[in-house]
């Protein structure tokens, strides 16, 4: 190496003999910057486009406008940056849990274009999704940058997710939560250090560029003890509205699938249903940042017919929008239909008790929002942090932990995965560190393969596999024609035992007749997960592995099982 | 259905004393009734198939194999019957004359067997030494064979069969078995017989079958029931 040589002080050479966990803080902040800048960036333009598009909404053309969007979102997507698929915040997941969290450079901006076209135009969806990957992808690209190793760029992936959650809401615990909950899956010193860095550089980033304010405003409450008490109800009517928005979701993607295979086609119809949707109810377009600030300010009172309504429609909007390939997150919609959800049961309340003082609107429309939050995602704790954040107030955590967890838990027993793993979880492909499926996907067949293994040949007589039986210290004899080496069969010792000590077939009988012939052989190639149901259902030790026909060696579930635990003891943290 | 913790074990395959412990530490669910834990056969599926854990379904047998067919040579030879006179300078001169003498199932194909037995010869000579020779197929076609036969065959005169210890032969017992392991007994219970030099100094008197067969009754009696040879 260069720096070997006088070169000891140089910055390079300080830098890669630092301590992991430092480096891991350091390049975690500087992670944090990009990640809170792209936020800024989607966010900026987000607002000043709409400003524009406003004066334009009552144009009679207006119901074409999220059709169009959404089509140029999904072309672009497609044809300009090749990135497939409109989903992001599962590719970061997939990302973490299969590839090391490899990332390529261009989603870093793909999805914020994208997502920028989709929601500008008045898609339901929001901007974090798109925003989250391109804190990750950019994460990813700076630890590939200071050749960090595939578990260190996991945990800076999740420091650029972190940073895009705090920096989009001002909410740092909201960041760290989110990453750890949903991108990781796990909690450790290590992974938590950095990412909290990463999340309150993130923050910072936007405070200085856009002020420090909180983002939704809201009175003091009164509330009392009755309140609390209807909180329960609160959070089985959001855990409904959760699992509601998770089958549409998946309904309308399979559905808009068999409408037509034109993909842009496919956004436009449902850009254009959403669009006339919005004529109804304008509340469902874009982001819906606006409606969450006019609802819990309490300056927006409708009433419980019309917040019904607008809470399906937000919800049947949203589905439309991602699952026809739209580009964007389901973030922000779930705030709005917890806000909408929750004004339309404050109404529902008050006019049913119409003598009890209850807290308000805006305290039930942000315990709402936390409700579906923590419900949609399977995280309880995002959902709390978000919310106590954005709201500026701790005063009233109390409910907020009472609505999200039991909501989350209701819906668990329905939709038991976060709607962000689903997909991953039905490929088999969300793998968490240090679970079976993890240590089983990240082993391989050639890393287990034993080729101490005497090979015997189909001519031989029993006297000479006798004797070979004898140098062997194994209980498998695989046999190879010895003219083309290809593989035919096995001899277990079980098998044949009985005849190895009757020296009258030493000469009449030979190894061709009596191996078995009906072997199931694995490939170098297959995933040890199938493998191990291999030998679960053959009610075998060892399989030979063949490629081509070649033997090249036997896989034994006793080796597999010494690797697994060394597999499982240095993948540990300590 | 409700199963206990034997059944349990059983149906995943660990040991009792494991299940008990998955039980007490909760990582298995079970109802407590009458003191006793008892796994709910729907509760086991659900959490077999969220782990991923194949049950056991079919009820595996102890060890006890169908009974297997009587492996008798003299029942075998006696089925196969003894030819005299085979014809033939070389070994598949002498294969092919004997294929075509012996009687066989109706549905086994005469040419496909020959072929078979010449295979086998080209992979290692039958003649296992002091002039005797077990031509016999590497596999043979199981349903085609309920019984193992062996044809007992006389050659003409002495035939190199390239034995293993170089001697000519002069008997060659044809033998077809319906599965390797028949094959395997059958064979240890013949080459008992032809270790023992008195009967093959009697068999190169070239004895009548009705002796030949007598002889060989005999000397199976002494030899101890199959299935001891076998485990």
């Amino acid at each position: 190496m260069a720096a070997g040589r006088g070169l000891r002080l140089s910055p390079r050479y300080i830098f890669y003999s630092m301590d992991e966990r430092l480096k891991l803080i350091i390049i975690g902040a500087i992670v944090g910057i990009f990640g809170g800048l792209a936020s800024v960036a989607l966010n900026r333009s987000l607002r000043y486009v709409s400003e524009i598009l406003n004066t334009i909404r009552h144009v009679r053309y207006a119901p074409l406008l999220p059709a169009i969007g959404a089509a140029f979102s999904s072309i672009f997507l497609r044809h300009v940056v090749r990135d497939l698929g409109a989903h992001s915040v599962p590719e970061v997941i997939y990302s973490v849990s299969r590839k090391g969290g490899l990332l390529r450079l261009r989603s870093s901006f793909s999805r914020l274009v994208s997502g920028f076209l989709t929601i500008a135009s008045g898609g339901s969806a929001g901007p974090e999704a798109p925003v989250v990957i391109s804190g990750a992808s950019i994460g990813s690209n700076i630890g590939t940058i200071f050749n960090l190793r595939d578990r260190q760029r996991e945990v800076i992936v999740g420091c650029g997710a972190a940073a895009a959650i705090a920096s989009i809401f001002n909410a740092p615990f909201a960041g760290i939560a989110f990453s750890l909950e949903v991108i990781l899956g796990e909690w450790t010193i290590i992974n938590l250090a950095p990412i909290a860095i990463a999340s309150v550089v993130g923050t910072e980033v936007s405070r200085i560029l856009q002020g420090n304010q909180i983002p939704f405003h809201h009175r003091i409450f009164h509330s009392g003890a009755l309140d609390l008490v209807a909180c329960i109800g609160l959070a089985a009517l959001t855990s409904l509205g959760s699992i509601i928005l998770i089958r549409l979701l998946k309904m309308a993607e399979s559905h808009f699938k068999k409408v037509t295979s034109i993909f842009w086609l496919r956004a436009a119809l449902g850009g254009l249903i959403v669009g006339i949707i919005g004529l109804f109810l304008p509340q469902v377009l874009g982001e819906g940042y606006e409606v969450i600030r006019r609802v819990i300010g309490e300056q927006y009172s409708p009433g419980i017919v019309i917040s019904g309504f607008a809470t399906l429609g937000k919800i049947v909007a949203t589905s439309l929008t991602i699952g026809s390939g739209g580009s964007g997150g389901l973030f922000a919609p779930c705030l709005v239909i917890g806000s909408l959800m929750g004004l339309f049961y404050q109404s529902t309340i008050a006019s049913v008790f119409p003598s009890v003082m209850w807290a308000g609107e805006s305290y039930f429309a942000l315990l709402g929002m936390a409700g579906v939050l923590s419900s949609v995602l399977q995280a309880p704790l995002t959902g709390i942090f978000l919310v106590v954040e954005i709201t500026g107030g701790y005063d009233f955590i109390v409910p907020v932990v009472l609505v999200s967890v039991i909501s989350a838990t209701i819906s668990h027993y329905f939709e038991p995965f976060s709607v962000y793993h689903q997909e991953l979880i039905r490929r088999g492909e969300l793998l968490r560190p240090r679970t079976d499926a993890r240590v089983l996907a990240e082993l391989s067949v050639m890393e287990l393969l034993e080729k101490d293994c005497l090979l015997v040949h189909p001519e031989m007589r029993l006297k000479e596999f006798v004797s070979i039986v004898q140098r062997s210290h194994r209980n498998y004899f695989p046999v190879v024609d010895s003219k083309t080496g290809s593989f035919l069969g096995m001899i277990h010792l079980d098998d044949v035992r009985p005849y190895l000590f009757n020296p009258g077939l030493y000469e009449s009988v030979i190894v061709g007749e009596i191996m078995n012939t009906n072997i199931y052989t694995v490939s170098p190639d297959d995933e040890l997960a199938d493998i191990i149901s291999v030998f679960d259902r053959e009610h075998t030790w060892s399989l030979p592995v063949v490629q081509d026909g070649k033997f090249l060696g036997l896989i034994s579930k006793a080796t597999l099982m010494d690797h697994y635990r060394k597999e499982l003891i240095v993948q540990e943290e300590k | 259905m409700k199963l206990n913790a034997r059944e349990v074990a059983r149906l995943i395959d660990m040991p009792e004393e494991t299940i008990q412990r998955w039980i007490r530490k909760g990582s298995l669910p079970a109802v407590e009734i009458n003191g006793k834990y008892m796994v709910r056969e729907d509760d086991l599926r659900k959490w077999a198939d969220k782990h991923n854990i194949v049950l056991n379904e079919e009820q595996r047998d102890t060890g006890s194999e169908p009974k297997r067919k009587d492996v008798s040579i003299y029942k075998a030879m006696h089925r196969g019957g003894v030819f005299y006179g085979i014809k033939g300078d070389n070994v598949k001169d002498v294969l092919e004359d004997m294929v075509r003498v012996v009687t066989l199932p109706e549905n086994l194909d005469k040419k496909m067997l020959l072929e078979l037995l010449l295979e086998r010869e080209k992979l290692a000579s039958t003649g296992i030494g002091e002039g005797i020779a077990i031509p016999h197929p590497r596999t043979t076609p199981k349903d085609l064979l309920p019984w193992p036969i062996i044809s007992t065959c006389f050659l003409e005169k002495e035939v190199d069969f390239n034995a293993i210890d170089g001697k000519p032969v002069f008997v060659a017992f044809m033998m077809l078995s319906p599965s390797i392991k028949t094959h395997l007994d059958m064979l240890s219970r013949l080459s008992f017989c032809l270790r023992d030099k008195e009967f093959v100094n009697f068999l190169r008197c070239i004895p009548r079958e009705e002796d030949l067969l007598e002889k060989v009754r005999l000397m199976e009696t002494r030899l101890k029931p199959t299935s001891s040879t076998q485990s």
